[in-house]
C-alpha cells in the first residue's frame, strides 16, 4: 500500500515540476487535477485543466480504470472537428461539475512501482497532449 | 541497392536514428530500442500538430524529421 502511495506522489512531484502547475490531489488517490495544461497551438483558450480519475489505492494496472476530463468550450483554431470530445452527452458523467469529457483510452500500460522505469502519469500526459493536437482532429 | 534501401537520418524521442526509408512505423520504434507492443510512434509537425502513426504505416521519411514515443492510446 505505501509503495503504491510512493507511485502516486513521486508521479505528482514530476508533474509538477514539469508542468509548471498546481497539482490538485483527491481523496483516496482517486484523482489528479492539473490546474494549467498547456494545450497545443491551435486550441483557444493556450491552456486548460485536466482530471484525471485514477484507480485509487485498488492498483494501478488497469488501463481502462483512467479517465480524462478538460474543461468545456475549447476550441480549434484550425477547423480541425474534436470527435472525442464530449461537453453535453451522457457519455460526460462531469458536465454539471463544467467539465468535457475525452473518449481517450489507454491500450498499452505498463507501471513499474519504480516510476521511472515503467510507464508513468506523465506519459499519459504525454500521450493525451499528441491526441489533442492530431490533425486529423481528436 | 534499390531505391528503398536509401537510409534517412531522423530523430526519434531526440535521438538520431538511421533507418531505411520504407521502414515500418513499428520498425523504427523496435530500432529505437523500445517495444511496438506497448509504444506508438508519433510524428511531430513544425505547426505543433501531430500525427499518431499505426505500427502497419510505412511513414513517408526525409532527413531530419522528428519523432516522438508515447504509451498506445486512441480514441473510442
Amino acid at each position: 500500500m505505501n509503495e503504491l502511495k510512493n507511485w502516486y506522489h513521486t508521479n505528482f512531484a514530476m508533474m509538477e515540476r514539469l508542468f509548471k502547475s498546481p497539482i490538485i490531489l483527491g481523496n483516496n488517490y482517486r484523482w489528479v487535477r492539473i490546474e494549467r495544461f498547456l494545450l497545443p497551438p491551435m486550441f483557444l483558450p493556450g491552456s486548460t485543466k485536466l482530471l484525471i480519475v485514477l484507480p485509487g489505492l485498488q492498483g494501478i494496472e488497469n488501463p481502462a480504470s483512467f479517465n480524462f476530463y478538460i474543461t468545456r468550450n475549447l476550441r480549434r483554431t484550425d477547423g480541425v472537428l474534436m470527435e472525442h470530445y464530449f461537453q453535453d452527452s451522457f457519455y460526460n458523467d462531469l458536465r454539471n461539475k463544467g467539465y468535457a469529457r475525452l473518449s481517450f483510452h489507454l491500450k498499452s500500460w505498463d507501471p513499474r512501482l519504480d516510476v521511472i522505469s515503467g510507464d508513468n502519469l506523465v506519459d499519459i500526459c504525454q500521450a493525451l497532449y499528441n491526441f489533442l493536437a492530431q490533425k486529423k482532429g481528436v | 541497392m534499390s531505391f528503398s534501401d536509401a537510409l534517412r537520418k531522423i530523430y526519434v524521442d531526440d535521438r538520431p536514428l538511421e533507418v531505411p526509408e520504407n521502414v515500418l512505423a513499428s520498425e523504427i520504434i523496435q530500432r529505437s530500442g523500445l517495444n511496438p507492443h506497448s509504444r506508438a510512434l508519433v510524428k511531430a509537425y513544425n505547426d505543433g500538430s501531430t500525427e499518431i502513426l499505426p505500427a502497419y504505416r510505412k511513414p513517408v521519411l526525409k532527413d531530419g524529421d522528428r519523432f516522438e514515443t508515447q504509451v498506445i492510446a486512441e480514441g473510442g
